[in-house]
């Protein structure tokens, strides 16, 4: 479990990965073995929350395969939203709530997570494996693993440099699919579930993001962008952030907003259990030393 | 002046034959003319200083680091340092630092007990203030000193010593009076006449082979073998330089002459601009000079390997971050490690050594003369003269037809005051131009893709690799470091006359298989390093 350094709210959703940007050398290995070239390895270098970008629009996935409006019971009455691109479906109703939690702590949110990867609190790294092609390849297997914390070597533009080696956490068991495939140079994983460390209030626990989709860019220079999005299951996030200090009386507030925007996994009693949500990343190549 | 005696030795054919098709098997022995190299004094470096001051007081002294700066001159520290004096704010410095070391010693008791051979009855215990200059003067000067020298330090002593009460407080100014001394600060080299040979006495030749071996002062076994008169024979002086071959004392010997001719020094320094390259680091030049080093430490002590490997090896040293700009996994979590480049990566050797390819460039870019002229002088030993006045040294910018490095250089080269110097560096500098400023690979420039192509004096290459093996077939390659090396061991720019000595010392280290231990060994052996001119 990785206890990132949090101060507040939301403070390090932390996928902590790769840096990237430079151009690859040409036969350079990557991955747990210098010589398997069909692997490749990445640490996420920059993590932030999506936000609405007008009204309707937001960046997300369709994580429930439907296109829901007000009506639709089984997603409690939430209207999805469509995404720059204009996919429709679009679950990211984390985002409605990001906007308040930007006001109390005066837009820091981001930064707080950004601080956790900058310093080595919170290392996130995924390999793709059994590459041929990486523009375009029906099958992938996709290993999502949190690492060791440790200081990644920061360029002078304050990102992690790319094609660092990264250790696994030994207490964090890989998340793995091989349900991945890249088409036309965009990689797409999942649905899986993700083991994702997390810090609110110093608190730090693991949140299982449900059914999370990846969906991301790869670039000649060798970077991987794109969204994280999945999840959040409310009970889980509030028992992970009820003992850290002053949170027990904000805790029927939290519940309340979360409640109130939750639109995914409807019990028996048609009360919607999960949260969507969606991150974005930026990742860089590296390695892991396994 | 140089003296040429009318006998000729067999030059020293040291170690195995080499076991490939290189090896001189054809030529017949060299011999060297039993001509001298130049003779002077020579100003320890700061780093000889920092060196000796820790082998004869111990590990724990901290010596000053504001010691009169060295002064490269022909590319070498070494020559610098035997034509350089020193300023009066040198003087201060030394001063300051003498005392500073002093003081140290007589305060901690196990310094102390190293450098004070006696124990004192007294304030004015004068057997002990000469025992005291005895054996530290011949530790700190490299000899004895003459009786006059040890009662001036053991004046000094008790002087100091029954003003201040305590013998330990005065045998601070004797150190201090010891270590201020041109006697320490300069290596003699004045020769002596013997049977007609103007050769180096015992002990200058002692601290002529440890300061070239070991980049420090002889230690007792090599004192002891100049007080016999050992290092007068080819057999004694052949027993001391193997044993101090064979020490590990003998890689710094290594890394100070590489570091010299490499001009691996100015990475400490290195300047570039951070928004340029985001990669750039103050720790990565120290780091990439180390990686380097390391590579000659494992070619010449470890594997005791053919040197020209240096230039193909797949093999190097890296720590985390050269890692990660070799885009290769760090080895190890802290500290140097050593890993395999891609087989069919671009880097390969020497000239992938992130060392080199950021030294020999400009803060904000790449610089195919800098590193052409570096090839042409360092590795292969050619001339290239200075600008000639007033010339227009700056490349055209970028424009929409000249985006590579190599079409600017083109369209620099068309000016014939340009071309005739530019064509004997730039061509061997663009081989290199995959790597930019900081040394991390590049496919394109500006846009357009890099074409590194070239030829070493008819020898083509296809890329930065293939230039490294051109070099490493190229026998002008091996006799340039022989060239360089014979110039650091000396400390002179070799004279005309010198070349057959150097030929000589080119063919044992051709024979021994390009060892370069050997190499040393077959300098420290030659004519050249052990007879004297006339002082200059």
């Amino acid at each position: 479990m990785v206890r990132a350094r949090g101060a507040t709210w939301l403070a390090a959703l932390a996928l902590a990965g790769c840096v990237g940007g430079e151009v690859d050398e040409p036969a350079g290995p990557s991955g747990p073995a210098a010589t398997d070239t069909r692997t490749r390895a990445y640490v996420v270098t920059t993590l932030g929350f999506t936000r609405q970008t007008k009204p309707g629009v937001r960046e997300g996935f369709d994580l429930d395969g439907r296109v829901s409006d007000k009506t639709d019971e089984a997603t409690c009455f939430k209207a999805d939203a469509v995404d720059p691109d204009g996919r429709g479906g679009i679950d990211n109703e984390l985002s409605g709530i990001i906007p308040t939690v930007d006001g109390v702590f005066q837009g820091a949110v981001d930064g707080l997570v950004q601080s956790s990867i900058r310093d080595g609190q919170l290392v996130l790294s995924y390999e793709l494996r059994g590459v041929d092609d990486l523009a375009n390849d029906p099958e992938v297997d996709f290993v999502f693993q949190v690492g060791l914390k440790a200081h990644p070597s920061l360029g002078t533009d304050g990102v992690i440099e790319a094609y660092q080696t990264f250790d696994p956490d030994p207490a964090s068991p890989p998340n793995t699919t091989n349900k991945a495939h890249i088409k036309d140079g965009v990689l797409y994983v999942g649905p899986l579930s993700l083991a994702l460390p997390i810090a609110i209030f110093d608190v730090s626990f693991v949140l299982h993001l449900q059914d999370a989709q990846f969906r991301a860019t790869i670039a000649d220079d060798g970077s991987v962008d794109g969204l994280i999005g999945g999840g959040i299951v409310i009970q889980e996030l509030l028992d992970g952030v009820k003992q850290g200090a002053g949170v027990e009386q904000n805790l029927p507030m939290i519940r309340l907003a979360m409640s109130a925007s939750a639109d995914l996994a409807p019990d028996a009693d048609g009360v919607c259990r999960q949260l969507s949500a969606a991150l974005s990343f930026r990742s860089k190549p590296a390695f892991v030393r396994w | 002046m140089r003296r040429l005696l009318s006998t000729l030795l067999l030059a020293v054919v040291a170690g195995c034959a080499s076991d490939d098709g290189d090896a001189p098997a054809v030529e017949a022995p060299k011999v060297a003319p039993q001509l001298a190299a130049h003779t002077g004094l020579a100003r320890l470096t700061a780093a000889q200083y920092r060196n000796s001051v820790v082998d004869v007081f111990g590990p724990e002294v901290v010596v000053p680091t504001q010691l009169e700066p060295d002064v490269a001159q022909e590319g070498l520290i070494a020559i610098g340092a035997t034509s350089t004096s020193i300023s009066a704010r040198g003087v201060e410095q030394y001063e300051s630092a003498s005392y500073k070391i002093a003081a140290q010693v007589m305060k901690s008791d196990s310094l102390r007990a190293r450098a004070v051979p006696c124990a004192p009855t007294g304030p004015t215990d004068a057997d002990c203030a000469t025992k005291l200059a005895t054996s530290l003067g011949l530790s700190l000067w490299r000899r004895p000193l003459s009786a006059e020298e040890v009662a001036s330090v053991r004046d000094v002593t008790l002087k100091a010593a029954a003003v201040l009460g305590d013998f330990y407080k005065g045998a601070e100014y004797g150190v201090a009076r010891l270590l201020q001394s041109p006697s320490f600060l300069f290596r003699v080299a004045l020769g002596a006449l013997e049977d007609g040979v103007r050769r180096y006495p015992s002990y200058e030749l002692a601290a002529r082979v440890s300061y070239f071996l070991w980049d420090t002062t002889p230690d007792s076994e090599l004192l002891g073998a100049a007080a016999n008169g050992a290092l007068t024979t080819d057999a004694g002086l052949r027993e001391q330089a193997e044993r101090m071959l064979a020490s590990p004392r003998a890689r710094a010997g290594l890394r100070a002459f590489v570091t010299q001719w490499l001009g691996l020094g100015d990475l400490d320094q290195l300047s570039k601009d951070p928004k340029l390259f985001t990669y750039y680091s103050p720790e990565l030049g120290p780091a990439a000079r180390e990686e380097t080093l390391r590579l000659f430490e494992r070619v010449a002590f470890d594997e005791k390997s053919d040197f020209r490997e240096v230039f193909t090896t797949l093999r190097t040293s890296v720590n985390p971050k050269l890692a990660s700009m070799y885009q290769v996994p760090a080895p190890t979590r802290d500290g140097f490690g050593e890993v395999e480049l891609p087989f069919d990566g671009p880097r390969a050797g020497l000239l992938g050594h992130i060392s080199l390819l950021a030294q020999y460039a400009h803060p904000v870019s790449s610089s195919a003369t800098l590193r052409g002229k570096f090839i042409r002088t360092r590795l292969l030993c050619g001339d290239i003269p200075p600008p000639p006045v007033n010339v227009n040294t700056a490349l055209p910018e970028p424009s929409g037809t000249t985006r590579t490095l190599r079409e600017r250089v083109a369209e620099h080269l068309v000016d014939p005051g340009c071309r005739a110097c530019h064509t004997r560096m730039d061509p061997l500098g663009l081989g290199l131009e995959n790597f930019d400023g900081i040394g991390r690979y590049r496919r394109e420039d500006n846009g357009a893709v890099i074409d590194p192509r070239g030829d070493v004096d008819g020898a083509a290459f296809a890329d930065a690799r293939g230039l490294g093996q051109a070099l490493r077939d190229d026998p002008r390659t091996t006799r340039c470091v022989s060239q360089y090396m014979y110039r650091y061991a000396t400390g002179f720019y070799e004279a005309y006359e010198e070349n057959p000595t150097i030929d000589a010392v080119d063919y044992s280290f051709r024979a021994s298989g390009h060892r370069l231990d050997r190499l040393m060994l077959a300098i420290v052996l030659s004519p050249g390093f052990r007879l004297s001119g006339d002082p200059q």
